[in-house]
């Protein structure tokens, strides 16, 4: 324990136990080191009793000295010195008190008291000479009191510095080389830098003397990066240097300018935070920096270190309206997060981004850098967010409590409503916008997401007619104009699938006319021309479609599927011939092409009637759907099988493509390319998934589990172990009843689907 | 687990306000300068980037997630001038090492008291 706990244990102990005296109290307080709640015991006793007026005395000055506050010490001090005006302690401790508080007048009347009544009183010679001299530089100090040779010699070079004399001659302590080097600073800034380098110890006002002027010499002699370190570090301890803070801004706007790595800033401290505040033309130049910085490492994947950045750089600009919106740095600080999965963080950046929306009757016409169809993906991903957190509700109770603070915000409302949708609080969702169109039946947004919830509801017909209303009060709106169409598009379909093929076709006109440029419209047109048996104009319309299609291989799938609908090769080969003289299919395109055959051409097995009446027929389980053997769309899929493989025959990342595809539809004819895929890249863990999940497929689990167990015992060797994770997953999933299920229900059944979540399916 | 960050438009090599018009262009330039079976792994990627700007909702989406830069400032930009001098306040500063004034243990000057 130590000896000042041991005190305070004591004067516990002393008086454990007993009703203290108010001069007791006094005591223990004291004792304890609680000088101010002395007093206040003490100061209301009678004082003329003297040790209790010693005590009072020693009370005041005590706390004087642990006051941090210089006018608190000299109230103190005033106060001790009323009750004892002679002593000599607190005289001297007024001198100084006043000294750190600039009354240099009253320090000065304080020291000559002192030495009136004690001339040899250590220090105060000193004192006065230096309070003098700061009070008139050209002050006489040899004739003060107490101005021994001590004190003259020790202040020559001070007040030689002040009154631009002569250095007279010193003996070189630490002290006396920094008042050299500061007299040589403009003369011999070589010699000044080298006498500042002094590592002698000093009091710590004159070291951060001593490391300012390093500062200046080494710009002097043009080591900025020096200075840069030096001022940076002092004003890290925020000292309050004339020069400094100027010299600074002065000396990073420099270095700023020339567009260099300055590894001193990144992460910047709070301090140049806040010099970069109050300084705008610093503060821009610095913003720009953090920003080409952060984006820089951002790319790189460091993103904690961007993070740092761009905080640093929204602080400097949330500290004043002059630097603008901090609208991209919480943009990139929400991207941030996401990046390193931080959901809950992302989520509140993204709610940060916006809050800094410009208001919709804002009369000020702020550049819009976001479109409304931006705001809403914001907003979405607000919700995404605390979904991906685990806190769905968070949004609902998020958006529920702002709009108790501002009612009236119907932005604020429209956020609201979007999280209750993906909350799955549809009905309170649509009372939600009922209420937003009673405060304002033409409310853009309001509007839109009714209509989305009609069509939810199945109800087209008024969600439509709702649209094509909208869109004649906002015909500039094109989220709008391609949200009709996109409506028009489903309902087309949901018509054609139905039967309904009159209603069909006048939607998919309707959206034709509307975005002429979609390829969508002439596809599906020309599918109701196929089954009207319309073939010219399908052939029509498929050219169109080609054409708005503007080569983008989904397009030549989309086609082709319609070719085989229509049961026509000829077509169909013309149309991979085109394919392939306009964008050279690569194996994945080949492959997809052979898939669209064998999916479309694919034909379901009579059901087992034994089994349907759960009576073993003996023919074993149904298998899944087969191609019938030897069709001439056989032969144009094998073809293209054949083509995807020739590109690189020897690449097993060609056989693993290929069993890729060919497993969401043809699980059996996928085993042979993932067989091909593992004889070739016999070292390739991912070679191993395909061929597992065919023989998954293919009913030979024991042989598929044995596989897997290759794939990833060939993964952890090859230092992978979050491929060798999942490919265990994937064992442990073949033998579970649910893919035996979707086994069952044979390919296309969304098998693929129970290995992630996700709808990408990217073992491969 | 971190991300990295990917710019459709920097693969393309087009500014992020080009036209659609530029961005099928610089596509196809691309792809004919990496056709997929000298640059397999490029050309997937080029096609990736490409798809990700090809229709305005898809671009819109993708845009907001591209880093967003730091508007530059018009703001006029003089930097102040150095001031190499030597302040006063800064020797008295020094000098006051000479001096009790930034001592802060007192004990010899502590006297008990007795009641």
């Amino acid at each position: 324990m130590s000896n000042k706990k041991q005190k305070h244990k004591n004067a516990g102990l002393a008086y454990k136990g007993q009703a203290l005296t108010p001069r007791q109290r006094g005591l223990k307080s004291f004792e304890s080191g609680n000088f101010a709640a002395a007093i206040a015991v003490w100061s209301t006793q009678d004082t003329r009793d003297e040790k209790l007026k010693n005590g009072l005395a020693e009370a005041y000055f005590r706390n004087a000295l642990v006051s941090k506050n210089p006018a608190d010490q000299v109230a103190n001090l005033r106060l001790a010195l009323k009750l004892y005006p002679l002593e000599a302690r607190y005289e001297y401790h007024l001198g100084l008190a006043l000294h750190r508080s600039n009354d240099l007048t009253g320090a000065i009347e304080s020291y000559r008291k002192l030495l009136q009544q004690r001339p040899n009183w250590a220090g105060v010679g000193m004192a006065l000479a230096l309070a003098s001299l700061e009070q008139d530089p050209q002050s006489k100090l040899e004739e003060l009191p107490g101005s021994t040779p001590v004190v003259l010699a020790a202040l020559a070079p001070v007040q030689a510095i002040l009154n631009k004399t002569a250095l007279p001659p010193v003996n070189g302590t630490p002290l006396e080389k920094l008042f050299q080097a500061i007299q040589l600073l403009s003369t011999n800034p070589e010699k000044a830098h080298e006498l500042l380098q002094d590592k002698a110890k000093l009091p710590l006002a004159a070291a951060r003397v001593q490391q300012y002027y390093r500062g200046v010499t080494a710009l002097k002699l043009g080591n900025n990066s020096e200075a840069l370190q030096l001022w940076l570090s002092l004003n890290e301890q925020e000292v309050k240097q004339p020069g400094l803070r100027a010299n600074l801004v002065a000396l990073l706007m420099e270095e700023l300018a020339k567009g260099q790595e300055l590894q001193a800033l990144v992460p910047p401290s709070s301090q140049l935070v806040e010099l970069a505040a109050v300084n705008p033309v610093l503060g821009d130049r610095l913003l720009e920096y953090l920003d080409r910085k952060a984006q820089a490492v951002a790319t790189t994947g460091n993103w904690q270190l961007a993070t740092a950045l761009w905080q640093a750089a929204r602080r400097i600009t949330s500290s004043s309206p002059t630097f603008g919106s901090p609208r991209s740095f919480t943009h990139n600080l929400a991207l941030a997060a996401e990046a390193q999965e931080k959901w809950l963080l992302a989520a509140q950046e993204w709610r940060a981004l916006l809050r800094t929306r410009p208001r919709s009757n804002a009369k000020t016409e702020a550049p819009a850098d976001y479109s409304e169809e931006q705001w809403a993906w914001a907003r979405k991903k607000v919700i995404d967010c605390y979904k991906l957190a685990g806190e769905p509700g968070e949004a609902v109770s998020v958006f529920r409590q702002a709009i108790k603070a501002s009612p009236d915000d119907l932005d604020l409302r429209i956020q609201f409503i979007e999280a209750l949708l993906a909350n799955d609080q549809p009905q309170a969702a649509f009372n939600e916008l009922q209420r937003i169109l009673v405060l304002n039946p033409d409310h853009y947004e309001a509007q839109l997401m009714l209509a989305n919830l009609q069509v939810q509801e199945g109800q087209w017909l008024v969600a439509l007619q709702r649209l094509r209303t909208l869109r004649e009060k906002y015909p500039e709106k094109e989220e709008l104009r391609q949200q009709l169409a996109a409506i028009l598009l489903k309902f087309g379909q949901v018509q054609q699938e139905m039967g309904y093929l009159e209603g069909a076709q006048n939607a998919f006109e309707e959206g034709q006319k509307l975005t002429p440029e979609d390829f969508n419209f002439p596809l599906w047109l020309a599918r109701l021309a196929i089954d009207q048996k319309k073939y010219q104009s399908a052939t029509d319309l498929l050219e169109t479609t080609l054409k708005l299609g503007q080569k983008q291989p989904a397009v030549y799938l989309l086609v082709l599927d319609c070719w085989i609908a229509a049961d026509n090769l000829a077509k169909a080969r013309e149309l991979i011939a085109r394919c392939e003289a306009d964008i050279r299919p690569d194996t994945e395109l080949y492959a997809q092409l052979a898939m669209v055959i064998l999916k479309r051409k694919a034909v379901k097995p009579e059901p087992d009637i034994f089994e349907m009446l759960g009576i073993s027929s003996g023919r074993g389980k149904a298998k899944a759907p087969t191609l019938p053997p030897e069709t001439v769309w056989n032969g144009l899929a094998e073809e293209l099988l054949q083509k995807a493989s020739q590109l690189k025959p020897e690449d097993p990342q060609t056989y693993i493509s290929i069993s890729a595809i060919l497993l969401t539809v043809r699980p059996d004819m996928a085993l042979p390319y993932a067989r091909e895929a593992v004889r070739l890249g016999p070292k390739n863990p991912r070679s191993y998934i395909s061929l597992g999940l065919a023989l998954a497929l293919d009913d030979q689990t024991q042989e598929a589990k044995k596989t897997l167990k290759q794939g990833a015992t060939l993964a952890r060797q090859q230092n992978d172990p979050a491929l060798a994770r999942e490919i265990d997953e994937i064992r442990q999933e073949i033998d579970s009843p649910l893919f035996g299920m979707l086994k069952d229900m044979g390919p296309m059944s969304g098998l693929l689907d129970i290995f992630d979540e996700e709808e990408e399916f990217d073992f491969f | 687990m971190t991300k990295a960050y990917e710019d459709p438009y920097a693969l393309l090599g087009v500014p992020t306000t080009a036209s659609a018009a530029e961005i099928k262009r610089a596509y196809f330039e691309k792809v004919r300068a990496n056709p997929p079976e000298r640059a397999p792994e490029l050309f997937k990627q080029i096609r990736a980037a490409y798809e990700r700007l090809n229709e305005p909702k898809k671009r819109a989406a993708t845009d907001m997630l591209l880093l967003k830069p730091w508007p530059k400032s018009e703001r006029k930009r003089r930097p102040p001038k150095f001031d190499l001098s030597v302040h006063p306040e800064d020797v008295l500063a020094a000098a006051r090492a000479l001096t009790d004034l930034e001592r802060t243990d007192w004990h010899e000057h502590y006297r008990k008291v007795e009641l």
